[in-house]
């Protein structure tokens, strides 16, 4: 079986990219409409020092800390004494990268990354949007609904974020996000609409609405469009039986795979969202998924010693686990896994200073890192760098991923574009205006 | 057929398609003199055609363009909901407590907590839409339960009919009610033949036809008001 890079590639060598039509531009649809997404959102700023962009406390010691503008600070951690580097599949971590090296080999990382910004809501949704906030206001619709608007409306929920902002501003109203704050919450949402009423009844008052819904001032007003859009797409949802899949309260076997925590508030915990975007890609409920794989990660005092790697820790671990179920999976008879279809993105909207500061945290910087794994994905690639000194962003090559001073300072559009052209959308329809990084594609 | 048959026999037109519309009048042309019989126009100096030809017409005024339709916030569907209902929210007992589920969804339902969010998400959204159903659902089930017991005067949805009252047994008492429950709903104020009447009797008919008893057809009628966008949408 062809895959799509296959396709894609006899596409613009024999044939050219214009003259990929009829059945082979079908096919390469078609597999590209396979792929799911998953958004990994890391709330609150994390420290890529303890990560995804680690520098080795050997070399940036305490003594240089004025010529390099660079502490890892390992030494200060209160709960991980001898941290140091961890390397696994190729790349290099710091100390709280936790389970997910065991997908490295599936992972690309990217460094040296400009967000342009050092306020929380303008880095989420730059990252988010892969578009410059106009302010604090997006300007542009989430990737995710871009995406979930182009694959289609088949599935029940083309789109779902849980924790995570989401913004509809120009694609068709199915691919909005179907957004909850946690777990039970969408649980609640997906069960039929209680109290109940006699099937009569039902169909009367669904009668009345969709009667008035095409009324010339309804019509005309695109409020109430979306409202009728909404009304029959909840009205699906609920009638799908789809609550049963996400409430973990007694499903034991998934609790346990995740190591969600017992009782009611392990059901907004990372593993919990985990499982919940593991049941939406697997059981075809959704093709993109966002998710707050961690949160409270903005520790500008002392609290950074104590929480900033276990919290990102354990997001890492809830998308290792995610990764671990999906590559377990067998994709719909294929012989393939569901992470052969699925990408999983990990992000945040910035990262944290490299020196520490007088109150023991790390404040705003707006250097990033950020990691991509999953279907179609070069494992084990890091692309870019931060700088030596002071870890400032870097241009690249996008083709090899070197540092290069011709190339382009790697910005959240870039990894964007990258999720597009893998899932087989090109010619920047979301007008990203980046090219994808090549760099870490298969 | 015969479904088929009652289903285009009870589907309504919709109101304003038979509001009456003025027809529109001629379009004003500034070169057209006004007839012998006008009154004159006062017309300060200097104003004139320096042609010293025809007067030009003052400009009308701009045409008003409806404002564009707004949901309703959280705290405001709330309150209109106790409103309407005189005094009933959705809620839930916990053990002794009730619980505002609105209050308890907030964040699911896109209210600002001036944390992560600053405004709040007034997309009539799915998720809005599910839990305005249920909303409504919860209380105009205790609406249709309490409101018979209160005082008339106290009354806030069986206001002039009575719940066992059918388009077939009692029809002014039903359009009268109807009426009352379109202007307190919806804050329309309906005359006795208006045609925005015409989709609510409709529903009746279809209630009736459908074999909905006169309870279940009033508590239908009390979420489809809810749900309406009339309600929540202005």
């Amino acid at each position: 079986m062809l895959t799509r890079r296959q396709l894609l590639k006899i596409g613009g060598t024999t044939l050219g990219g214009v003259a990929l039509g009829g059945s082979w531009a079908r096919l390469a649809h078609a597999a590209a409409s396979d792929m799911r997404f998953v958004f990994a959102y890391f709330s609150g700023g994390w420290d890529i020092l303890l990560g995804l962009d680690p520098r080795d406390p050997v070399e940036f010691s305490s003594e240089d800390i004025s010529a390099t503008l660079i502490q890892p600070g390992y030494e200060l951690l209160q709960n991980r004494p001898n941290a140091g580097l961890i390397r696994a599949g190729g790349l290099t971590f710091g100390p709280f990268i936790g389970e997910l090296t065991r997908h490295a080999d599936k992972m690309a990382v990217i460094r040296g990354m400009s967000m342009e910004t050092l306020t929380h809501e303008a880095g989420r949704r730059r990252f988010i949007t892969g578009k410059p906030p106009s302010g604090l206001l997006a300007r542009g619709s989430s990737i995710a609904t871009f995406l979930a608007s182009k694959l289609g409306e088949d599935h029940p929920i083309p789109n779902l974020a849980i924790r995570v902002e989401s913004y509809n501003v120009d694609q068709p109203s199915y691919a909005t996000a179907l957004a909850a704050s946690g777990v039970p919450d969408l649980v609640r949402a997906l069960r039929p609409a209680e109290p109940k009423l006699t099937p009569a009844e039902d169909g009367a008052i669904d009668a009345l609405l969709a009667e008035s819904a095409r009324c010339n001032s309804a019509l005309r007003s695109p409020a109430w469009r979306v409202a009728e859009a909404s009304r029959l797409k909840a009205r699906e949802m609920t009638t799908k039986n789809l609550a049963g899949l996400f409430d973990l309260t007694n499903n034991d076997a998934l609790r346990t795979r995740y190591g969600v925590p017992a009782g009611a508030a392990g059901l907004g915990s990372p593993e919990a969202q985990a499982a919940m975007a593991a049941q939406a890609i697997m059981g075809n409920v959704s093709r993109a998924v966002s998710i707050e794989a961690t949160s409270g990660l903005d520790t500008h005092f002392r609290e950074w010693t104590t929480d900033q790697g276990p919290r990102q820790e354990r997001g890492f671990n809830a998308i290792a686990r995610l990764a671990d179920h999906l590559a377990a999976s067998e994709y719909q008879g294929t012989g393939q896994s569901w992470l052969d279809h699925t990408i999983i993105v990990g992000f945040s909207e910035f990262s944290r200073t490299p020196l520490i500061n007088a109150r023991e945290g790390r404040d705003h910087s707006l250097t990033n890192a950020s990691f991509i794994l999953g279907a179609g994905i070069r494992g084990g690639v890091t692309v870019g760098a931060s700088s030596d000194v002071g870890m400032q962003p870097q241009p690249v090559d996008l083709a090899t991923g070197r540092v290069d001073m011709g190339g382009q300072v790697p910005r959240p559009e870039h990894v964007l574009q990258t999720m597009l052209e893998l899932a087989g959308i090109s010619g920047d329809p979301d007008d990203l205006r980046v090219p994808p990084i090549r760099a870490m594609m298969r | 057929m015969k479904q088929l048959t009652l289903v285009l026999a009870l589907s309504f037109a919709c109101s304003e398609a038979k509001l009456p519309i003025t027809p529109p009048g001629p379009t004003p042309s500034p070169t057209v003199s006004p007839s012998p019989s006008a009154s004159p126009v006062d017309v300060p100096v200097g104003v004139g055609d320096p042609h010293g030809g025809v007067l030009i017409p003052p400009e009308p005024p701009p045409e008003v363009e409806p404002r564009a339709r707004r949901r309703m916030d959280l705290d405001q569907l709330d309150h209109a909901i106790r409103q309407v209902t005189g005094g009933i929210g959705w809620t839930e007992m916990r053990g002794q407590t009730e619980v505002n589920l609105f209050v308890e969804l907030a964040a699911t339902l896109g209210k600002p907590d001036f944390l992560a969010r600053t405004e709040e998400d007034l997309v009539p959204s799915a998720m809005f839409q599910k839990f305005l159903d249920d909303a409504a659902r919860s209380s105009c089930q205790a609406l249709m339960r309490d409101d018979p017991d209160r005082p008339t005067a106290a009354r806030t949805f069986f206001i002039e009919a009575a719940p066992e009252d059918t388009l077939t047994n009692d029809r002014e008492a039903v359009e009268k009610n109807l009426r009352a429950l379109l202007l307190r709903f919806h804050g329309r104020r309906l005359a006795a033949d208006d045609a925005g009447l015409e989709p609510w009797t409709w529903f009746f008919s279809r209630a009736e036809h459908t074999g909905i008893s006169p309870a279940g057809t009033w508590r239908a009628v009390c979420v489809s008001l809810m749900t309406h966008p009339d309600f929540y949408l202005y």
